[in-house]
């Protein structure tokens, strides 16, 4: 069995942190923007107050799901890789924790570029809009603190994918 | 011109409700070709500005303003919280290797 010490995690967290990234863009595009309808991605440069302008959010919002769909299409290539290497520890805890790691660093990053330093858009627009776009952030410190409490509690798990080093299973031998 | 097409399918309609009246009870009534060409073209009618709408005028419009209204600018924005993650991602891949 292998050690912790000599665990390689890396391309396991990757992978849940690309995958939380965009199951967690998707979340914010589909739910506040599409859904909801609280914001589009360009909704406080040009708000949607007549069908043009809908428009054009419509087409950001459309780049903006593209580029969710290549943060999952990343991820998944970055967790077939670390399925195939045995020195990877097939944790579930690790990577649980990845997802909720990227799906916070990412709400928290947008949330400092997109709605605060550039106001491209604001979480809900209107009196109470610094209070959601502070609360946004809030929810990405928290998600990335229980991330990252289950990467940490899954540094004990070190067992490879299906439990069995394929070199030491009877029939690759 | 939809207008035009919604009116005459109203007085297909009617017209084919006065002839099934009209009708001995247990016929077995047939609506003309005519009618049904008009309910379709009604239909249709009322259809096409959603169907035609990738096309029209405000969608070329809007995707004419998201290529000339600071498009660079407004991409590298939209694309910055995705790249960073990407480098924490690299981070990560490149920390743990032996």
């Amino acid at each position: 069995m292998m050690s912790t010490s000599t665990s390689r995690r890396g391309p396991l967290i990757s992978a849940g942190i690309l995958l939380g990234t965009g199951l967690g863009g998707f979340i914010d595009g589909i739910l506040l923007h599409q859904i909801l309808q609280w914001h589009n991605m360009l909704s406080g440069v040009r708000p949607p107050t007549d069908l043009v302008a809908m428009k054009y959010n419509m087409v950001w919002d459309g780049l903006f799901h593209a580029f969710t769909w290549i943060m999952v299409v990343l991820g998944l290539w970055r967790l077939w890789a670390a399925g195939n290497r045995p020195e990877v520890p097939w944790s579930a805890r690790t990577f649980w924790g990845s997802l909720a790691l990227g799906f916070g660093l990412f709400n928290f990053v947008e949330g400092l570029i997109d709605h605060q330093l550039l106001g491209l858009h604001h979480v809900h627009p209107g009196e109470n809009q610094l209070a959601w776009d502070l609360g946004f952030l809030a929810s990405g410190v928290v998600l990335m603190l229980v991330g990252w409490a289950f990467i940490r509690k899954g540094t004990r798990d070190v067992r490879p994918r299906g439990g069995l080093r394929l070199e030491h299973h009877p029939l690759y031998r | 011109m939809e207008r035009l097409v919604a009116v005459s399918a109203r007085h297909a309609l009617s017209a084919e409700r006065k002839s099934r009246a009209a009708t001995p009870r247990g016929a077995r009534t047939r609506s003309a070709w005519c009618t049904r060409a008009v309910i379709a073209l009604a239909s249709l009618g009322s259809a096409a500005p959603a169907l035609a709408c990738p096309r029209c005028a405000a969608g070329v419009a809007a995707r004419g303003e998201v290529l000339q209204q600071g498009f660079t600018f407004n991409l590298l924005s939209a694309l910055a919280p995705f790249l960073l993650v990407c480098a924490v991602c690299l981070w990560f891949e490149r920390r743990e290797r032996p």
